[in-house]
């Protein structure tokens, strides 16, 4: 690398070859468990949320140089997601359908009714940890959504973005933004009308 | 006054009440109903944007009163409300412990095929691996500039050429040549002896007796015509000029290589004005005339 047909690299110029990959380490390192989170709840499973957010990133590497640096980098980052998560939508559409009819895993026994206790920070400093199942319940809930509601409510809902920070992320209007996720909350509480929520 | 008692008479007043009360509630009850029907509706689109307070504060007011006494507006706000709260408690899901090490060596691998590299460093990259062992080949000759068609960024270059060319005829003596710059991504004429790459705002103003230097740079790969040979070039000019646009400019020699063999054709090295490249070239001309007086009283007395 220092040398190549007879040209070589100052100290400087192997900085300048370096930097922008040490820049970039120092992203991965901090947003990485971030954007798992997220692609976890848009697939629903570990598996694809690992090779979603290693194309992500992969990607984010492959496009450093056009990233915008007054822009948040996870924005940006959360949009190279979202695109390639619509996309990979796009090629397998039938890869991501679930159905909310079928019974979560040990939802069987009818307890169908049952009133789950919403964790409340204001009453509650103590992070309440759900019962996996309604974790369950909520994830399919998701799944269910199109995958622009579903991205517009995992960005304001869970990364608690406002709405013109989702705007921006997902490139669409505020209006949009409004109207997805309404139509997403109004979507998810019908699906999980049965399960608590009223 | 038989007659006033008639209609004054008790039954005839409460009969009038009656009357004026029915009147009253099928106007109201139409009325209300209407003007209910349309506002529940309106409402109720507004209520996601009301629970995540992204409404104007008399929208927000509205909605407040309208919830005190609808009901059905209350239930659905309760709804979308626990909705949102179930939504935002779902567990943080961690990824396995080893999936950043992975990211980086994603990124590494990604780094060896010479993607993610800033621009300056791709292209020197670039340089490096095709660099001074290729003929150059008639295909590389007509590669385009990287100018980005940005006024900022033609800005920018000017400020570039501008230096490059006044510290170029401040140095070969050649005080009366027109002053040109050229494209040598892919032509290494054996005239040209220094390719410049812009880095960041900071742009370098490199040079070394017959050698190629390498400099960084924002968004292009940039060369300048000077003569092989001509004396002086060992200095970086540690000048700080200041463009229209207050580009500072600071150098950094990234690379050095000895001058390749090849020739160019001749047509190739054409010199190309700068008034015919950059955008307001009337400008960058007297840009050109300022940065050389500049500079032939700092960098080069």
């Amino acid at each position: 690398m220092a040398e190549a047909g007879g040209l070589s690299l100052t100290a400087a110029g192997q900085a300048l070859v370096a930097r922008p990959k040490r820049e970039f380490d120092r992203l991965v390192q901090r947003y990485h468990k971030q954007a798992y989170n997220i692609a976890y709840r848009l697939t629903g499973n570990h598996a694809d949320a690992e090779d979603l957010t290693q194309e992500a990133f992969v990607r984010a590497f492959r496009f450093f140089e056009n990233y915008r640096r007054d822009l948040p980098f996870e924005n940006w980052l959360y949009r190279i997601i979202s695109n390639l998560f619509v996309d990979d939508l796009r090629r397998k559409p039938k890869a991501k359908i679930h159905s909310l009819d079928a019974p979560v895993n040990g939802d069987a026994g009818g307890d169908g009714n049952a009133f789950f206790e919403v964790p409340d920070v204001r009453e509650n400093p103590e992070r309440v940890v759900l019962h996996e199942e309604l974790d369950e319940r909520i994830q399919r809930a998701l799944e269910a959504l199109p995958a622009d509601f579903r991205m517009t409510v995992i960005l304001a809902d869970i990364e608690g973005m406002s709405y013109e920070e989702v705007s921006e992320t997902m490139r669409c209007s505020l209006g949009t933004v409004r109207s997805r996720l309404h139509r997403g909350r109004k979507m998810l509480r019908a699906s999980l009308a049965g399960f608590g929520v009223r | 006054m038989r007659r006033k008692a008639g209609l004054l008479s008790p039954r005839s007043v409460a009969l009038t009440r009656v009357c004026v009360i029915a009147i009253r509630i099928v106007t109201h009850v139409s009325t209300f109903s209407g003007y209910r029907a349309l506002n529940c509706r309106k409402v109720n689109s507004l209520l996601s944007a009301y629970l995540d307070a992204e409404l104007t504060g008399a929208e927000m007011l509205a909605i407040r009163d309208h919830l005190s006494w609808c009901g059905a507006c209350r239930e659905e706000y309760e709804g979308l409300n626990e909705t949102k709260r179930l939504v935002a408690s779902l567990a943080f899901r961690a990824p396995r412990a080893d999936l950043e090490e992975l990211l980086m060596r994603d990124a590494a691998r990604a780094a060896a095929h010479g993607y993610g590299l800033s621009g300056a460093a791709s292209r020197l990259r670039e340089w490096l691996q095709g660099g001074t062992a290729n003929q150059p080949s008639a295909a590389s000759t007509t590669r385009p500039l990287y100018l980005r068609p940005r006024p900022m960024v033609a800005t920018v270059l000017l400020s570039v050429a501008g230096i490059w060319v006044a510290s170029a005829s401040v140095d070969s003596g050649d005080s009366g040549g027109p002053a040109s710059w050229q494209d040598t991504a892919g032509l290494y004429p054996a005239q040209i002896s220094t390719v410049t790459i812009i880095s960041s705002p900071s742009v370098p103003i490199q040079a070394a007796d017959g050698t190629w230097v390498a400099v960084s740079q924002p968004q292009a790969v940039y060369a300048t015509t000077i003569p092989q040979g001509a004396p002086g070039f060992t200095t970086v000019a540690a000048a700080t000029e200041t463009t229209p646009t207050a580009v500072s400019l600071a150098p950094m020699v990234v690379a050095v290589a000895p001058p390749p063999p090849v020739v160019a054709p001749a047509a190739a090295l054409a010199p190309i004005s700068l008034s015919s490249m950059i955008p307001g070239g009337d400008a960058a001309s007297a840009f050109v005339s300022a940065a050389r007086r500049r500079l032939s009283a700092t960098a080069f007395r």
